[in-house]
């Protein structure tokens, strides 16, 4: 009867971490290229071991229209690579790039994006006449009549295994993706991927955890007073 | 106790807020000649990998050394205010030192300290001197003075300013030049309908006005505010429910605590 306690206790402290990731998804409804957690549960594998099943919903986002220029989203599947001050390539669905102070193109922290050839530097042609940044549908950069570069645009096998890290961007391990076929994705310039956290299944979630809180909580008290009989049965 | 919880609930509604000061803003200035709206970006914050213990372990107090581990966000934070440059209704005022500019460009200003701005609003006026100023006092760059013969002027589409004098002949007094850049989002608003490049947006690229890529001008037009009213109320509906379904996270998880702490009978 006391192990019931402490596994309903366990059960509390999932319910809690769970909230946890709904709160963030809710505080991120209007980050650009949030892609939101789906809570996520136990599970016992052919093995026997107990496996956490946590899912990060690939799902499309809404796409909202900006008009500028360097305002990038992503139809389908596919990342943006961008790379940190240390080599790290990071995947991203937030295509709010801007031009950094030496003329490369960059994210909204100044990490640099990868084109197909590298670093994507606008500097020498920033300077012509009668020219304007155009992006079209399989990320080949053109300026006037020039092509600067392609965006990289990077797929992963196994999604589960990507992490997040701040800024709406992703980290895998062991570099485990591979360039995107073409035909996957379609990249539009002058918009913007909104968040995919859907207000509607949050709040599902969250009175489905608060409910499973309470009946936890419910379970103990009765396991409680249970125990408190079973002290008085040796009472005379 | 799960406030984290709570404090990402915190930011959400802190974010909401920044959103909603955006939103009025746009709608003060629906009205600002040249105006572009502004729009709030964000970012998510860091995350943080936490362990989860299987429900099936049950030695008290123990955290094993589980395999399960789940990252939790820590919430969202202002990131930046884009401005969104798209083009303002043209309207008719019949001032012949009203313009407009139709598409790409920024009519040239120099500032009292002698650098330049840009701007899209273009209700000039004549000051002492006969030289075109802004509102603010600035000269349109290149500049043209016009004498005390002159009864009016006459800007093509191309920029080019002739001066009707009052015999009621005609002197061409030059072009109006206008400058773009190659990402508009990089320049920095400094007040007054005014911009500064910024290296972000790239140097100016000067033409005359009507040349590939750049916008013609309309003599005795205004470009208006590009506020659309109802894009604004739609935004502050959706940021005023955003804020309220963070405000829920604040109430069940307050709920949650409550239950914790009637865990413990008497």
């Amino acid at each position: 009867m006391i192990k019931g306690i402490y596994t309903v206790a366990r059960s509390l402290e999932q319910h809690t971490k769970n909230i946890d990731a709904i709160a963030n998804n809710l505080a991120n409804i209007n980050t650009t290229g949030y892609k939101r957690e789906v809570p996520f549960s136990e599970y016992i594998d052919e093995f026997g071991n107990s496996q956490i099943k946590k899912i990060t919903s690939q799902i499309q986002g809404e796409t909202v229209l900006t008009s500028n220029p360097l305002d990038l989203a992503i139809y389908g599947n596919g990342f943006f690579a961008v790379k940190d001050e240390n080599g790290n390539i990071e995947l991203t669905r937030d295509g709010r790039f801007k031009l950094s102070t030496d003329g490369f193109l960059a994210d909204a922290n100044g990490k640099k994006v990868l084109g197909k050839n590298g670093f994507i530097n606008m500097d020498e042609t920033m300077l012509q006449k009668d020219s304007n940044i155009e992006i079209n549908n399989l990320g080949e950069i053109k300026i006037g009549n020039e092509l600067i570069d392609t965006l990289l645009i990077l797929q992963v096998d196994s999604p589960e295994d990507l992490k997040r890290s701040s800024g709406s961007s992703f980290v895998i391990q062991d570099d485990n993706y591979t360039e995107a076929n073409e035909i996957d994705y379609k990249i539009s310039q002058g918009y913007l991927e909104q968040s995919n956290t859907n207000p509607i299944l949050e709040m599902e979630s969250m009175i489905q955890i608060n409910k499973g809180y309470e009946t936890s909580q419910k379970v103990i008290a009765a396991l409680d007073q249970s125990l408190d009989m079973a002290n008085q049965i040796g009472k005379i | 106790m799960p406030t984290r919880a709570l404090r990402t609930a915190a930011s959400g509604m802190y974010a909401q807020q920044i959103n909603i000061e955006v939103i009025s803003n746009n709608i003060a200035n629906i009205s600002t000649t040249g105006f572009k709206k502004n729009k709030a970006e964000f970012q998510d914050l860091m995350y943080q990998e936490v362990n989860v213990n299987p429900l099936s372990s049950s030695t008290p107090g123990v955290m094993e050394n589980s395999t399960n581990k789940i990252q939790v966000g820590n919430g969202v934070k202002p990131a930046s205010a884009q401005k969104i440059f798209r083009q303002g209704d043209i309207t008719p005022t019949n001032n012949p030192f009203d313009f407009a500019i139709q598409g790409e460009g920024f009519f040239q200003v120099k500032k009292s300290d002698g650098t330049f701005a840009y701007t899209r609003d273009g209700s000039f006026k004549v000051n002492a001197e006969g030289k075109l100023v802004t509102a603010s006092g600035y000269i349109l760059e290149p500049d043209f003075t016009l004498n005390s013969d002159v009864v009016g002027i006459s800007v093509g589409k191309d920029g080019s300013v002739e001066a009707i004098q009052n015999d009621q002949s005609t002197i061409s007094l030059g072009t109006i030049e206008l400058a773009r850049f190659m990402n508009n989002g990089g320049l920095i608003s400094i007040g007054d309908n005014l911009y500064v490049e910024s290296p972000s947006s790239g140097q100016p690229i000067l033409s005359t006005p009507g040349s590939q890529g750049f916008g013609e001008i309309s003599q005795g037009y205004l470009e208006s505010s590009n506020v659309d009213i109802v894009e604004e109320m739609i935004s502050m509906i959706a940021a005023q429910r955003a804020y309220e379904i963070n405000s829920k996270t604040v109430k069940t998880v307050e709920e949650m605590m409550t239950m914790a702490n009637n865990l413990k009978r008497g």
